[in-house]
């Protein structure tokens, strides 16, 4: 136990070191110049930061609802907020360029989950069918608008929207880091102060001989992951895998008890999304970091999906 | 109930043969001289038989319906594609005829026989779009297809002089080809005449979406920056690949050009002069990007590649007044004042525009 815990506290150490000090800039730890001192400050540190903030937001978002729904195939982006997050950035491409992608990005996302929230609920009642299934809907809806906005664009904003679509950490400014990296903390703390409520919903509606009013609670923990998620891919882009996968791996290192898997969560996330970036950074031009962890994502998955057929271990 | 049958299997077939019957159709070519066929070698050296001048062409590319504009030919055109209708250098006459494609595609075959064309004329980029594809329906169609290239330079007045032997314009086009080389001649004298100890090396940045796509050296802009006189910095290629912008992240960018003397930041469709005007602003106060020369000193400067009407730097007749804007920018002290030939060329050849 004690070995996994120090794993815990040294993978996303290391991962943060990597992350501050590789790069194509020459940065030799032992003998920094000034100039290699700019650059961990003004592009490095920011672009770590956000790292982290992707890291948690998505693992966190993914783990919750993987409990709350009591299903493994879960993430945050089935209920609408990849489509809500991407159609918000073609509007602001279409036709706000002036307003700026992430603001749009970031109401749209909210958007689509209040949608899907407001759809599935029904008698003041939202069952984990309705709410996947009403995600499904808004889904679709905000696809269908996304592919008619990209008939009206030129060809090079359409090609950029696709390239920022699929996710990037390389325009992570201090900026960008102050709107994001303390909103996520904060929710990950009141999910830290909230574990035990989160154990109890994963016994799913028999939480209600606990005395726990399910039903509010289950809309609480959708809207505080879909926030978090919304924090980070708004400015990023749609990162993918990483929501669906860090909370399994973590859930296999200590079980699924929220006191130990949420900093187990944290801590991987964290790993994974800072160690997909600094790869990124080692390859030539820009590729988007969704593209490395849905390539590390899609036969880790594969793999789950054979484990378990989809069901709740 | 049987009248009802009845009533709907009629209404049923009278919908079938309407809709065999309605058809777009806006028709507006015009002949200009005696239909005679000839036969002319297109860009990428394709043999194409098309019976001139053309009278009822579609044009997928916004650039050549530029200069079928120029050429004062727009009524011998009858399909153009969805962008032409952002592009602020074309007239509305051009805008208004019918749409049939987007993005060098074909996406409504259907309205194009309609409007019954008797030439294609497309760009001849395989990365983006299916050519095999179109040049196969359009000869089942029997409708011939140029092909254009957008690569180069000297590319622009052979565009300009074919298509002006297509459309029957062949003395406007001459004198577009050779007001054209003119520029670029004069421009070449301009850089003779700078020394090698003031040769700068020059990137090019078009930010877009929070985004750094760098110019490629292949790119038509790269070719005018070495045209004026500069050391154009990036030549990428990835496993014999060569791609016209490539995305790059600050740190690359810094670690890889800290030497460049100038920083020409364009606009984009996407982003507008103001958002590129902070960018700059941003870059000149950030400690990072004044690792590079050009930002330490403040060499930075914005051109424009958009859609609107200053916008002189797409690849177009418009490229002769952007390689002043260029050589402007890169050598201030070398080369005149780029307006006053922006003004000649627009009441010359836009006269729409000035």
């Amino acid at each position: 136990m004690m070995r996994k815990q120090l794993a815990l506290i040294a993978l996303p150490t290391i991962a943060i070191l990597l992350g501050i000090f590789v790069g194509s800039y020459p940065t030799d730890p032992l003998h920094l110049t000034p100039g290699a001192i700019i650059i961990i400050k003004d592009i490095r540190l920011p672009r770590t930061l956000m790292g982290i903030s992707a890291g948690i937001a998505l693992s966190l978002g993914g783990m919750t609802l993987q409990a709350v729904f009591r299903n493994p195939l879960v993430g945050a982006y089935i209920l609408g907020v990849s489509s809500g997050v991407a159609f918000g950035a073609a509007i602001a491409v279409a036709f706000l360029p002036f307003a700026g992608v992430a603001p749009l990005a970031l109401l749209f996302g909210l958007l689509a989950v209040f949608l899907a929230y407001w759809m599935a609920r029904i008698n003041g009642r939202v069952s984990t069918v309705s709410l996947i299934l009403a995600g499904i809907i808004v889904t679709a809806l905000f696809s269908a608008l996304l592919s008619l906005l990209e008939l009206l664009l030129p060809s090079e904003s359409l090609s950029a929207l696709v390239i920022w679509l699929m996710g990037s950490l390389s325009g992570a400014t201090w900026e960008r880091v102050t709107y994001s990296l303390p909103g996520v903390i904060t929710l990950a703390l009141v999910f830290f102060l909230l574990r035990w409520d989160l154990n109890a919903m994963s016994l799913g509606d028999e939480a209600e001989l606990l005395g726990l009013n399910v039903h509010l609670w289950r809309g609480i923990f959708v809207f505080i992951s879909a926030l978090m998620t919304t924090l980070v891919v708004s400015f990023t882009g749609i990162i993918g895998w990483v929501g669906l996968m860090v909370p399994h791996i973590a859930r296999m290192l200590v079980g699924p008890e929220h006191s130990k898997l949420i900093p187990a969560t944290i801590s991987i996330g964290i790993t994974v999304m800072v160690l997909a970036d600094v790869v990124v950074r080692l390859l030539p031009g820009d590729i988007p970091v969704g593209i490395i962890t849905t390539i590390i994502g899609v036969p880790f998955f594969g793999y789950l999906l054979r484990r378990t057929g989809g069901g709740w271990e | 109930m049987r009248l009802k049958g009845f009533l709907l299997v009629g209404i049923l077939l009278v919908s079938v043969f309407a809709a065999g019957c309605i058809g777009t159709s806006s028709a507006s070519g015009k002949a200009t001289s005696t239909p005679k066929e000839v036969t002319v070698k297109d860009l990428v050296g394709r043999s194409v038989t098309v019976e001139v001048p053309v009278q009822r062409a579609v044009i997928l590319s916004t650039s050549a319906l530029e200069i079928i504009q120029l050429l004062n030919a727009t009524n011998q055109v009858v399909g153009i594609p969805a962008e032409a209708k952002a592009d602020a250098f074309l007239s509305s006459s051009l805008k208004n005829k019918t749409v049939v494609g987007r993005m060098l595609r074909v996406t409504n075959w259907e309205k194009v026989l309609a409007i019954k064309p008797d030439l294609i004329i497309d760009l001849y980029l395989k990365k983006f779009y299916n050519v095999n594809e179109l040049l196969n329906k359009s000869a089942s169609y029997g409708i011939p297809v140029v092909m254009l290239r957008e690569d180069k330079l000297e590319e622009i007045p052979k565009t300009v002089e074919l298509l002006g032997k297509l459309f029957g314009k062949e003395k406007k086009a001459d004198e577009f080809a050779k007001y054209f080389n003119e520029q670029v001649s004069e421009v070449k004298a301009i850089a003779a005449k700078i020394p090698s100890k003031d040769r700068k090396k020059v990137i090019m940045i078009q930010p877009i979406m929070g985004k750094y796509y760098l110019v490629n050296g292949n790119d038509v802009l790269a070719q005018a920056v070495r045209l004026v006189g500069a050391d154009y910095m990036v030549n990428l290629t990835f496993n014999g690949y060569t791609p016209v912008r490539v995305p790059m992240d600050e740190e690359k960018i810094i670690a890889s050009y800290k030497d460049a003397d100038v920083l020409i930041l364009i606009t984009s469709a996407v982003t507008p002069y103001n958002q590129v005007k902070e960018l700059k602003e941003t870059m000149l106060s950030n400690q990072a990007w004044k690792e590079i020369k050009a930002v330490r000193e403040g060499h930075i400067v914005i051109l424009r590649a958009d859609m609107g009407k200053d916008s002189y730097l797409r690849w177009s007749p418009r490229l002769a007044v952007g390689i002043w804007q260029i050589g402007k920018a890169i050598y201030p002290s070398y080369y005149p004042n780029w307006e006053n030939k922006a003004k000649q060329f627009l009441k010359e050849f836009y006269p729409f525009l000035s």
